[in-house]
């Protein structure tokens, strides 16, 4: 069952149209909203959270119809912003618990959960700590602890790795995994780091001039449809570059050993191909497999 | 350690070998992540949360404590006067501040309790109120309550009635302590034949700044990004307001208190002083020098008109409401 299913949804900021007509369903598990600025993905999170109204088309979000059921909606999902909010004068298991208050929870289930959200989010130790004091990692914590607080189904994180170092992109980026796998949450993250979204997230939604560009699987996505090989020889070996492209074959990069090439269209048996050119030029193959595209080729071959 | 291994069965630590002791790293309880599955409430009375929370906020500010039992001073010293009064009664008309006739004995007092303060009502309202949505505001706060089950009408009330009872509380908590004196000292003089309705009155004129001040901070609060900018903006319109109105009044009426009643409260503070002189039905009796008979008069001052102040009143209240609610949104949006 899809997370999200949006039909022919159009949103305008006086004359400037941010989503034209977009039609899309979001499936359950991790999903990676990727586009380039103004590409009209905040714009999409703001519209399904009801902050915007839309000019035409609708949806639903969690089966739940995001036009008149936006409090039944915003009771089943968490928001961790872009940018930093808190409430002044709280420390951070009192904002905790009142923001699961605020969604619902009675008083002292939000105090039990607000304790337990903090200490899987590592704040346990700063949980008496006033926020204002909070280092920007500690900030984006919290946001995504207000944000757990009380359990919902869907978790909607803007930029969540914003303003963090390696070591805490890292622990953001394995609470993100963690979260979003086995647990029963789905989880829409909105980045434009794009290895942030290839190591937590399972599908991948690009936006392009508030459309959809693709979508899909980001393993599919990465796939090269059997043409691109990356083959591993023993020792770097100039002659078996100009052997393959003798046979028409494409050397797209090399490392070190490491040649990424690319078969002519119609190749049946692309192994026997490659192993008679690495006899033929003298070198040695260690391992060859069908080349995967990074997330970064997918983005820009999707928004050019 | 001893006593703790006289304790223990036998055994039972048999699990703990040597250099395997247990560290502080070593979590005792579950720490992974785990669904919510417990009651939701749905949105009645959400915004009571809001409310409380403000509540808790604006009572850890010393400030408030201070300001709060500062203005509580009017009501003692009128509870003390009254004290005092009691022991040596005066015969009617010849005590000099106090008007001693039916209606009048009492409600003037607690008129006048309300008047001293007023100024402090005021300042209890910049510091409790211009932060309430403008501190949100600064920290982005809204995104956080919007994104919740929570309406602009429950948010925008939650805050708007954390202000109201806090300045509510502190003019009806005294008001209600001189009253509870008042019925024990005059209840064998008639207190309460002759003066059925004080207590409704004093709750009702507790309530008057409240519900203005409230509502004008808020709004001032709501288009604000800095809780300083609001309160400055908010004490301009009360001060600037009061020097206006009473710098038009008396060049209009060459300062004669008995003419220009009306013109004379149309400021803020003016028609929280001209709302609460009709519910308490208080004719004012002011001391003056008659110049041609070389005598002390007193002036009376009836209160100015009802509706008129009712109007002010319902204006102020819509309009830094209104404002309020215009303002509150969880995002910025610029159309262009």
């Amino acid at each position: 069952m899809p997370v999200a299913t949006i039909s022919n949804l159009t949103v305008r900021y006086g004359k400037k149209t941010a989503v034209s007509d977009l039609s899309v369903e979001v499936p359950e598990g991790c999903i990676g909203l990727l586009g380039p600025n103004g590409a009209g993905k905040t714009t999409l999170i703001k519209t399904l959270l009801g902050f915007v109204k839309p000019a035409a088309g609708g949806g639903n979000l969690l089966g739940l119809d995001v036009a008149t059921q936006g409090l039944a909606i915003r009771q089943k999902i968490g928001l961790m912003p872009e940018q930093d909010c808190h409430i002044p004068g709280m420390n951070a298991v009192t904002f905790a618990a009142y923001a699961g208050e605020l969604a619902g929870m009675p008083a002292k289930d939000a105090m039990r959960r607000a304790h337990e959200t903090l200490e899987y989010c590592g704040l346990g130790e700063a949980r008496y700590r006033n926020i204002e004091t909070y280092s920007t990692g500690m900030k984006q914590r919290i946001k995504l602890a207000q944000a757990l607080i009380h359990g919902p189904k869907l978790l909607f994180l803007d930029e969540p790795t914003n303003g963090l170092d390696p070591a805490g992109r890292d622990e953001m980026l394995r609470l993100i995994r963690d979260v979003s796998h086995g647990k029963g949450i789905n989880v829409i993250v909105s980045s434009h780091l794009l290895p942030d979204i290839e190591r937590t997230c399972d599908q991948v939604i690009v936006m392009r001039s508030g459309r959809i560009a693709t979508q899909g699987a980001v393993e599919t996505l990465r796939q090269t449809q059997g043409v691109q090989f990356e083959v591993d020889l023993r020792l770097p070996s100039p002659g078996f570059a100009i052997a393959v492209e003798g046979k028409g074959i494409k050397v797209l990069t090399q490392y070190g050993a490491k040649y990424r090439l690319s078969l002519p269209d119609g190749t049946v048996d692309a192994g026997r191909l490659l192993f008679e050119t690495a006899k033929e030029s003298g070198a040695q193959i260690r391992g060859f497999h069908t080349a995967l595209r990074s997330l970064e080729d997918i983005f820009l071959e999707a928004v050019e | 350690m001893s006593e703790m291994s006289g304790h223990t069965p036998p055994g039972a630590l048999d699990f703990i070998v040597a250099g395997d002791t247990p560290t502080a790293g070593a979590p005792i309880a579950d720490l992974s992540y785990r669904n919510y599955d417990g009651p939701l409430h749905t949105r009645v009375a959400r915004w009571w949360i809001v409310s409380l929370a403000s509540l808790r906020l604006a009572v850890k500010k010393k400030g408030f404590w201070i300001a709060a039992a500062i203005s509580i001073l009017p009501y003692l010293i009128i509870l003390l006067q009254l004290y005092l009064q009691s022991g040596t009664p005066v015969p009617a008309g010849a005590n000099p501040l106090m008007d001693l006739t039916v209606g009048q004995r009492f409600a003037s007092q607690f008129f006048q309790a309300l008047g001293f303060q007023m100024f402090f009502l005021f300042i209890i309202t910049l510091l409790v109120g211009s932060g309430v949505i403008a501190a949100d505001n600064q920290s982005n706060a809204l995104l956080v309550y919007l994104s919740k089950p929570l309406t602009k009408g429950d948010y925008l009330l939650g805050k708007w009635m954390g202000v109201f009872l806090i300045l509510f509380g502190v003019a009806f908590i005294p008001g209600t302590i001189l009253y509870v004196f008042c019925l024990l000292s005059y209840y064998s003089e008639g207190f309460l034949k002759n003066e059925p309705w004080l207590f409704a009155r004093m709750t009702l004129a507790a309530a008057t700044p409240a519900v203005i001040h409230a509502s004008l901070i808020t709004g001032f609060s709501a288009w604000s990004k800095s809780p300083r900018v609001a309160g400055a903006l908010y004490a301009g319109l009360y001060f600037i307001g009061n020097i206006v109105v009473g710098a038009t009044w008396a060049i209009r009426h060459r300062g004669n208190l008995g003419e220009g009643v009306l013109e004379r409260h149309l400021s803020v503070e003016g028609v929280i002083n001209g709302l609460a002189q009709n519910l308490y039905g208080v004719v004012q009796k002011l001391p003056t020098y008659n110049q041609r008979t070389n005598t002390m008069e007193r002036l009376s001052i009836d209160p100015p008109s009802m509706m008129v102040m009712l109007l002010m009143a319902a204006a102020f209240v819509v309009v830094g409401v209104g404002a309020a609610r215009m303002r509150i949104r969880a995002v910025e949006i610029v159309k262009g």
